[in-house]
């Protein structure tokens, strides 16, 4: 490709500095350092099949990459939660997510210029917030904004099949730079930086019977409060590798 | 009342979408007018400004939005922009002659043509200015497609539709223009027209009635300084080649128009919804002339042998492409500290997350980390005995 080195080195800076966040974000969802790299390699080669469901009357196919596999996590994510309240509020995450991007697409204004934020990052922000919300939680996070998307893809298919325009809908079609993805990573984003700061404004994490294991303080490493921790202290101590990720109640 | 709080701003982030609407119809009538200091019009477009938005004129003069006040958008000028930096380096006439030749001979020669509003229409020659599905701008497309392949450059002009006109209609491009990225085009354009009075795009060139074009570059996101280098290209090929095609560049700040995904994305308005179609079809073929050489460009500052790599020089400074990923290595840097600091509060507790992330984030990534690894025989009570 004739194409000069600034540009070339523009492209891989980009890509590895995007793939390097969603492997850090992926590392949050249940999935080991190995897997989420794996997980990353299966978007970028399933980005490249498309799943053709339907030719008529409207063009309907799902892309491996870019909305089955982040779909498939998303899913097994909320099978895997541990309460079915947990559950029940990934579930209404999506749904209000949809919600939002159905409602905010329809009415929006249509140039991305007369918004506050780009629609890819601002859907990413809402499904964040929504599922921080519903769920406190990153991984209703990424649920929520992967589903979200999804399932406002599907609202869009029935709504030019109902209007009768000729139309496409790829679902994740654009892979690993789907706002399939893009939504689900913003969203983790989000509830990372609201938790933390909500959890820094209270004075620390809420401690009590559903206290997650390994959670770590920062605290006990500062003396001024570090007599107040005494006693949550020695239970982190046997744990110090699995310490860090998980700074909030529900994850 | 703290499920009250959540109930309010679940209830604000769903009505959301409608607060904004109610402020947009406040304005939203026709086009933008750019006034400047002297009180002259200087630049129209269809697109909404916004305070920070710039333009470039046909004249190569730059402004920048300083205060909207309705429809009109109080402008700056920022200065003339000298583009002989952008053009290309031809010293003798068989060397002009040859370049788009050479240029075709580099590289594939291949470009991709896409329509994000699927539905725009130009109304004297369409009858309606949107035209779901099938809008009059395929057909301006098709007249680009011919032109290049005329050139002897392969084209993959698509045809997805991309309808309702929403905003997540560059979402949906989004995908058309990853599938078309994956057939590896030297170039990338998503057609469009805008929407002002008919004289805005009105043009003779050669004798011929066209509508000039507008370059959009989007500058949201970390890639806006290469996307503004490569416009600035195009404009200096189009001035030398055709002077007055290119009726000017406008430099939208709310968004990317998907010219994340390439280096060498372009969106290009032609004409306007009150132009003659057909005009918008000659003046796309004319601007065919521009791509060859524009291909065969490598650098910011070509004129300098050491600009060739595209990184830029130490007269003409560091290109478009070396500040985007100045921006991208920057915005990643001050949002891991800015993250830092705002969950800890203090830049100790800061610096104690920072140490405990590089100890513990990629521990099953690459296995315990030395310090652990010290003394395998020590339980991990005791190691935690000897930190107290």
């Amino acid at each position: 490709m004739n194409m000069p080195i600034g540009m070339m080195l523009l492209l891989v800076v980009g890509v590895l500095v995007y793939f390097g966040i969603a492997h850090r974000i992926l590392d949050r969802m249940r999935l080991t350092d190995k897997q989420a790299l794996l997980f990353i390699g299966a978007v970028i080669v399933g980005s490249f099949i498309d799943i053709p469901l339907m030719a008529s009357p409207v063009a309907l196919s799902i892309n491996v990459g870019g909305a089955l596999l982040p779909a498939l996590l998303a899913i097994w994510l909320i099978l895997k939660a541990d309460e079915t309240s947990e559950k029940v509020r990934a579930v209404l995450a999506t749904l209000l997510v949809a919600a939002s991007v159905s409602l905010g697409s329809r009415y929006l204004p249509y140039e991305p210029e007369n918004m506050f934020l780009d629609p890819k990052l601002m859907y990413g922000v809402s499904a964040g917030l929504i599922a921080y919300l519903a769920g406190r939680s990153r991984r209703n996070a990424f649920i929520g904004g992967v589903l979200g998307i999804v399932l406002s893809d599907i609202i869009h298919m029935v709504t030019i099949m109902r209007l009768g325009i000729a139309g496409t809908t790829d679902i994740g079609g654009a892979g690993a730079f789907d706002v399939v993805i893009i939504a689900g990573i913003v969203g983790v984003m989000v509830a990372e930086l609201v938790g933390e700061t909500r959890e820094k404004l209270q004075g620390g994490p809420v401690l009590g019977n559903h206290r997650p294991e390994g959670l770590y303080e920062f605290s006990k490493e500062l003396s001024h409060t570090a007599s107040k921790n005494k006693e949550s202290n020695k239970e982190e101590n046997s744990t110090p590798c699995n310490q860090g990720k998980r700074g909030d109640q529900n994850e | 009342m703290n499920s009250l709080w959540k109930i309010v701003i679940l209830v604000f982030l769903l009505c959301h979408p409608f607060l904004l609407v109610q402020a947009q119809d406040a304005t939203a009538k026709g086009y933008f007018s750019f006034v400047d200091e002297k009180g002259e019009t200087v630049y129209i477009t269809g697109w909404r400004a916004k305070v920070g938005d710039q333009c470039i004129t046909e004249k190569n003069k730059r402004f920048e939005v300083v205060s909207i006040e309705g429809e009109i958008a109080h402008v700056k000028l920022i200065g003339d922009v000298d583009l002989s930096q952008y053009g290309q380096p031809s010293t003798t006439i068989a060397e002009e002659f040859l370049t788009p030749q050479i240029a075709y001979a580099q590289g594939s020669g291949k470009v991709a043509i896409y329509h994000t509003h699927s539905d725009e229409s130009y109304i004297p020659t369409d009858g309606k200015e949107s035209i779901l599905g099938a809008g009059g701008i395929y057909k301006v497309g098709d007249s680009f497609t011919s032109a290049l392949k005329a050139k002897g450059m392969e084209v993959i002009h698509s045809d997805a539709k991309h309808d309702p006109h929403d905003d997540m209609a560059y979402e949906r491009s989004r995908r058309t223009a990853i599938d078309l990225l994956k057939q590896q085009p030297e170039a990338i354009f998503d057609i469009h027209r805008d929407a002002t009075p008919p004289e805005v795009y009105k043009g003779n060139i050669n004798g011929e009635d066209i509508t000039k074009l507008q370059l959009v570059v989007g500058k949201y996101g970390a890639t806006g300084k290469q996307i503004e280098d490569y416009a600035l290209q195009i404009k200096a090929a189009s001035d030398k080649q055709h002077p007055g095609l290119i009726k000017g560049i406008f430099f939208a700040k709310g968004g990317d128009y998907n010219q994340d995904l390439f280096p060498r994305s372009m969106l290009l308005e032609v004409g306007s919804h009150t132009n003659n179609r057909l005009a918008a079809e000659r003046g796309i073929a004319l601007f065919a002339d521009v791509i060859p050489t524009i291909l065969g460009k490598t650098a910011a500052a070509p004129q300098n042998a050491a600009g060739t790599t595209g990184l830029g020089t130490a007269e003409a400074g560091p290109s478009g492409a070396s500040k985007s990923m100045g921006w991208i290595i920057g915005i990643v840097v001050v949002g891991i500290v800015a993250f830092l600091l705002l969950s800890t509060g203090s830049i100790k507790e800061a610096k104690a997350k920072l140490k405990q992330f590089t100890t513990t984030e990629f521990a099953n990534f690459f296995g315990p980390s030395g310090k652990m690894k010290k003394d395998p025989k020590k339980t991990n009570n005791e190691k935690d005995k000897d930190k107290y």
